[in-house]
């Protein structure tokens, strides 16, 4: 695939090295040339000293070409400058976006162009909620910009699930069971299988639905 | 205009009528028409708006029409609008910028637009 990342700092150059790898045709748009001085060493990798918030500039680089698009700058004004141009005037197909700021995530979405949002407190949270949580419902992943989303859950002893057969718990028809993991072992989930505590179940389910998961799985309200 | 044209003319079903009315003005302006568009390229379209929609959208609206040229069906969509002025069911529009056919129909986002007679 042909992806074009905006900015070539440590993340957007980490990112051009690791797709290359990947096997994909990389090209990074930079700005300062002394940045592009201490990276033209990597191999493989297209640099072109351009301001990507720029249309001219992202139509000499080809973006009606790219499959791909990451604005991976430093600065979240531009990366979603970099989605939108990206989305409307070249149609690219895949816009992913780097938040920098926390309180600027809001922003990125599919008005802006963005597909997918990166931000990386968001991600550290959601980690180590997941690391330490047991009985409550954590958000791992959104996809398809927010519609659908992968939760966990580690049951608590006091869960309503405990005991029960999967196709015994009234699970909302827009969620369904992805994998229950048993002592670091893998269960595909069938009707059949019964619930322990301890178990960390993964659910796909809409945000609409995410209540009633809650309910049915977690130990008590919580948030 | 000939008793036979007039004949023709009536025995004609309206879809039809207006659907070589459409077409006809697509071609006069030299606009591409709806099914030879090719996926990211540059476009301008030509046709009549046929519906618009307000989709609530990631907390703003955007405004989708739909856009009929004859030849088939093309979206235009507007990013964190409710409404555009002289814009409505029925008006004859022509709109160019870059088309996707991810949706399977094209689709122009924020694309520029000029309104016709």
């Amino acid at each position: 695939m042909r992806v074009c990342i905006a900015g070539g700092g440590n993340v957007g150059s980490f990112i051009a090295v690791e797709l290359r790898d990947a096997g994909h045709e990389v090209l990074v748009l930079e700005q300062d040339p002394a940045v592009i001085g201490r990276r033209e060493a990597i191999p493989g990798v297209t640099w072109h000293q351009a301001d990507a918030c720029e249309y001219r500039s992202l139509e000499r680089a080809g973006l009606a070409e790219c499959d791909v698009v990451i604005a991976a700058t430093g600065d979240d004004e531009d990366n979603l400058v970099v989605s939108l141009l990206a989305r409307q005037e070249f149609a690219v197909p895949r816009v992913i976006a780097r938040v920098n700021h926390p309180q600027n995530e809001w922003l990125f979405n599919e008005t802006w162009g963005v597909d997918v949002a990166v931000s990386t407190p968001h991600l550290l949270t959601s980690l180590v909620e997941e690391a330490v949580s047991v009985g409550s419902l954590v958000r791992l992943l959104q996809l398809e910009g927010g519609s659908v989303s992968l939760l966990e859950i580690t049951l608590a002893a006091d869960s309503p699930a405990i005991g029960a057969a999967l196709k015994d718990l009234a699970l909302p028809r827009d969620a369904t069971f992805v994998a229950v993991l048993r002592r670091q072992h893998v269960i595909v989930p069938r009707g059949d299988t019964v619930l322990e505590a301890g178990d960390e179940v993964m659910i796909l389910s809409t945000p609409a639905v995410e209540p009633e998961v809650r309910t049915l799985l977690a130990a008590r309200p919580t948030r | 205009m000939g008793i036979k044209q007039v004949v023709q003319r009536l025995r004609t079903p309206t879809e039809e009528l207006d659907r070589s009315k459409r077409a006809t003005r697509r071609a006069d302006l030299g606009a591409t028409p709806t099914d030879a568009v090719v996926d990211r390229q540059l476009v301008e379209l030509v046709g009549e708006v046929r519906s618009m929609r307000i989709v609530p959208r990631a907390g703003t609206s955007t405004l989708e029409l739909v856009i009929d040229d004859g030849h088939g069906l093309a979206t235009a969509v507007f990013y964190g609008r409710r409404s555009i002025a002289g814009l409505h069911a029925g008006r004859a529009v022509k709109v160019s910028g870059r088309a996707s056919l991810r949706t399977g129909r094209p689709s122009l986002i924020n694309p520029a637009y000029q309104l016709l007679d």
